[in-house]
């Protein structure tokens, strides 16, 4: 479905991808984990058409996209939840999805789908009419979700999900991409620092380093690679190799 | 023809003295000011009334900064309690209300300007050649310029870099701040004095139309259009654009609208374009 | 005497408030300065004079008048604003003042640079209120602005669009990734923030039956000065902003000093600023 080929981006004279290579495929989780600056956030952001890349190329189901702005990325089925939730906070619950809604036209159907929204996150329900920055970090991270949702993308990409959030809360969010993977058949491409977690929950991972893929494969190999479980899963040596 | 030279050229000095006065404030404390027309204008019209009072030139001189920068002082104590566009605005306010006082006092002679200022006299001697106010300029220039690369290699030329990458966190540091932003106006202040002082001797007469806020926004270009921070950028954006009118004078009644499509085009065009090339104004120039 | 002047000021306010909100917009969304702003106002003036001139149709002069600012406004975020978006601030500044050198000329070639009176007659009847004269140009002023000023606040805070370009002030990459064209977003900002300044050139030109070149470079600063007297971004803010700057130099010229006119709007601004460094509404993200 998306195909990330030999994908290397500047920030002015900073390299922050050198040459990245990933795919999902259709109904697939995927996760990119590795540490902080290590470009996982930065290769989503050029897959959302945020930041552009000097070289390689970006394929949705063999269409080129990487020269396309996100307006019409996400049109064409890519959604992008951004780190740090990125909401308009001065905006309503309400306004936020509508905002998300944005590029459709069918306003009988939209209707509908914030109603599909307020069932899965029932909390938006209850805060319709309130401003986003009011809400707790965790109704956040599910009106974000909501609002890209509300574009009826294929495939989504989440940046960071569990960020700052407490464990409990952690989970029930990750409970529910799982559901819209399962239920929905959605495409995900998962970036988290809580390599664990996203072990777990995905199906195939990639472990970034300083912008290259330095590792890739189903989750459960991934798991029990001895490196991933010293750097990321944070078992110490001995554990590791007893 | 070398008169017309020697005036082009001391028009250059006089306002490379301006733009690198303008960018203490701009490139070595990160703040802006788009007043720097009224500092130039203060040190005119008291350099100017000085003389015409009877004080002789290197007095007058002097004082002009001196009372310039007080002024600059006291425009700055209000003024730095906000910072960017605010500022921006703030100090354009001042330029405007500095401007009004020069059209309406009396002592300033109103709308009609100051006639009759007497010329630069050195040694008992009025100094009425070309080339030699124009060996004036280029000394006060010198001076200026070593002072400038001088403040910039100095403590108070860090502490300024460090409010301008991060005042929160030049604060946290230790660095008074606000103090340390008073100091970049008041020597700035002090220098567009000594820039007024000699455009008044120069010409001879002065009125508020001179330093009004094009003249302010056109030193913040020239200032801009160098590379903001470098010193050998503000010199040239000081040439490029007293050069500028002169080249466009043939165009008459068109030259306005060049000279205003220039500036578009030299902002857009600038990372290529006629000082992008220039590499010694992109080593100084701040990063962004 | 103090009716008066209030009243006076109330109308010299709501014209500095029509161009405070194109500022207020223009900066909230792109953090830029549009100092050509006053320019697009002197155009929208002439036009409507020459097309009166032409027609001797006002409705027509003032639809022409406000379609020129509208073009005016996006040619100006094309050419002069859009090549520089990330630069330094003081980059997109001296740009616009290029802008705004180039089209006062512009005008100086184009309608030479004399005063024109409005080829109009005018006879308003004036009627006494507590012994202030009022007239019913003044009056219709007042209500058009107020007309605009409402229509400005509903389209931002009830339509699609509107609400779209609230959310890119608010944060434009969250904006993109909801697939809001932001290009298109910023046209818009211009095209309603030049429709509004245009419109108040229009009302002045007829007010004091003159235009001319450089008679949009002190309504373009005060309405400037009104932006940030009022909180910079903030629509409310630039309205209040704009109807304080007026009465407050009314009432200076009248009470003070009538040649220091000019830079009440000015001190006023700078007390303001002191006084609350934020402005009088202001919130700044």
């Amino acid at each position: 479905m998306l195909q990330v080929r030999n994908l290397h981006i500047y920030y002015g004279q900073i390299q922050a991808v050198k040459g990245a290579s990933l795919h999902v495929k259709p109904g697939e989780i995927v996760a990119l984990i590795g540490g902080n600056g290590a470009g996982k956030s930065t290769i989503l952001r050029a897959i959302s058409g945020i930041v552009k890349s000097t070289s390689g190329s970006i394929l949705l189901s063999d269409t080129e996209i990487s020269s396309l702005p996100p307006e019409r990325i996400l049109k064409n089925g890519i959604g992008h939840v951004p780190e740090g939730r990125r909401l308009f906070r001065g905006l309503t619950v309400h306004d936020n999805l509508m905002l998300g809604a944005y590029s459709r036209n069918d306003s009988a159907r939209i209707k509908n789908d914030i109603e599909t929204m307020e069932l899965l996150f029932p909390i938006l329900g209850k805060r319709r009419k309130q401003l986003a920055g009011t809400l707790s970090g965790g109704e956040q991270q599910m009106l974000a979700m909501a609002r890209t949702l509300m574009a009826r993308p294929r495939m989504l990409l989440l940046d960071e999900p569990s960020m700052g959030l407490a464990p409990i809360i952690t989970s029930q969010i990750y409970e529910k991409i799982g559901l819209l993977n399962k239920n929905e058949g959605l495409s995900i491409l998962l970036v988290e620092q809580n390599a664990k977690l996203a072990l777990k929950l995905a199906h195939r991972g990639y472990v970034i380093e300083t912008g290259r893929v330095v590792m890739e494969g189903p989750t459960s190999e991934l798991r029990e690679s001895n490196e991933i479980q010293r750097a990321y899963l944070g078992k110490g040596y001995r554990e590791v190799w007893e | 023809m070398s008169v017309y030279i020697f005036h082009v050229l001391i028009m250059m000095g006089i306002y490379a003295i301006l733009a690198l006065s303008l960018n203490i404030i701009v490139g070595f404390a990160g703040l802006v000011s788009l007043g720097h027309a009224a500092f130039f204008g203060i040190g005119a019209y008291v350099s100017g009334l000085l003389m015409i009072n009877g004080l002789g030139f290197p007095a007058a001189f002097f004082l002009s900064g001196i009372i310039t920068s007080l002024l600059g002082l006291c425009l700055a104590l209000p003024s730095l309690r906000v910072k960017d566009d605010y500022l921006a605005i703030v100090t354009l306010g001042f330029g405007i209300i500095i401007g009004l006082v020069f059209l309406n006092l009396e002592i300033t002679g109103g709308a009609d300007g100051l006639v009759g200022i007497p010329p630069v006299s050195l040694m008992g001697k009025p100094l009425y050649s070309k080339p030699g106010f124009f060996g004036l300029v280029a000394g006060v220039l010198v001076v200026m310029i070593v002072t400038m690369y001088t403040l910039k290699q100095s403590k108070i030329g860090r502490a300024w870099a460090a409010i301008r990458d991060n005042d929160v966190s030049a604060a946290f540091m230790g660095i008074n701040v606000y103090g340390y932003k008073t100091m970049a106006f008041i020597t700035s202040s002090f220098w567009a004095g000594l820039a007024g002082s000699l455009y008044a001797h120069y010409t001879a007469y002065i009125n508020p139309h001179t330093f009004n806020m094009h003249t302010s926004i056109m030193v913040l270009s020239m200032v801009v259009l160098g590379g903001i921070g470098s010193i050998t950028g503000s010199i040239l954006g000081a040439v490029l654009l007293i050069l500028l009118p002169e080249i466009l004078r043939p165009l008459a009644d068109y030259q306005d609208i060049f000279y205003g499509a220039l500036l578009v085009a030299m902002m857009i065009f600038r990372p290529q374009g006629i000082m992008g090339r220039v590499k010694i104004t992109e080593m100084f120039g701040r990063k962004k | 005497m103090l009716i008066q002047q209030l009243i006076n000021g109330l109308v010299s306010g709501c014209v500095y408030a029509l161009v405070a909100l194109g500022y207020t917009m223009i900066f909230g969304i792109l953090g830029i300065v549009n100092f050509a702003q006053g320019e697009i106002y002197m155009f929208g003036a002439f036009t409507a004079v020459l097309t009166l001139a032409a027609t001797g149709n006002i409705w027509l002069a003032s639809a022409a008048g406000i379609a020129v600012a509208c073009v005016l406004g996006v040619l100006l975020e094309r050419i002069a604003f859009r090549p520089l978006r990330g630069m330094h601030p003081l980059i997109p500044l001296i740009s616009a003042i290029g802008a705004s050198i180039f089209l006062s000329s512009l005008a100086r070639l184009l309608f030479g640079p004399e005063d024109r009176a409005f080829p109009f007659e005018f006879h308003p009847s004036s009627f006494y209120f507590y012994g202030a004269q009022i007239n019913q140009l003044q009056l219709a002023i007042i209500a058009v602005s107020v007309g605009l000023m409402a229509i400005l606040t509903l389209f931002l805070n009830m339509t699609k669009h509107g609400k779209a370009i609230i959310a890119v002030a608010m944060d434009s990459d969250a904006a993109r990734l909801s697939g809001i064209n932001v290009n298109r977003a910023y046209e818009i900002t211009f095209l309603l923030g030049s429709a509004l300044s245009g419109a108040a050139g229009i009302m002045m030109a007829i007010y004091y039956n003159s235009t001319s070149p450089s008679m949009g470079l002190l309504p373009g600063l005060k309405g400037f000065s009104a932006a940030i007297l009022g909180g910079v971004g903030s629509i409310p803010g630039a309205i209040i902003g704009g109807l304080v700057l007026g009465i407050a130099e009314n009432l200076g010229a009248a009470y003070i000093s009538s040649s220091f006119k000019d830079a009440f709007a000015f001190i006023a601004l700078v007390l303001v600023l002191i006084l609350l460094p934020r402005g009088i509404m202001g919130s700044r993200k």
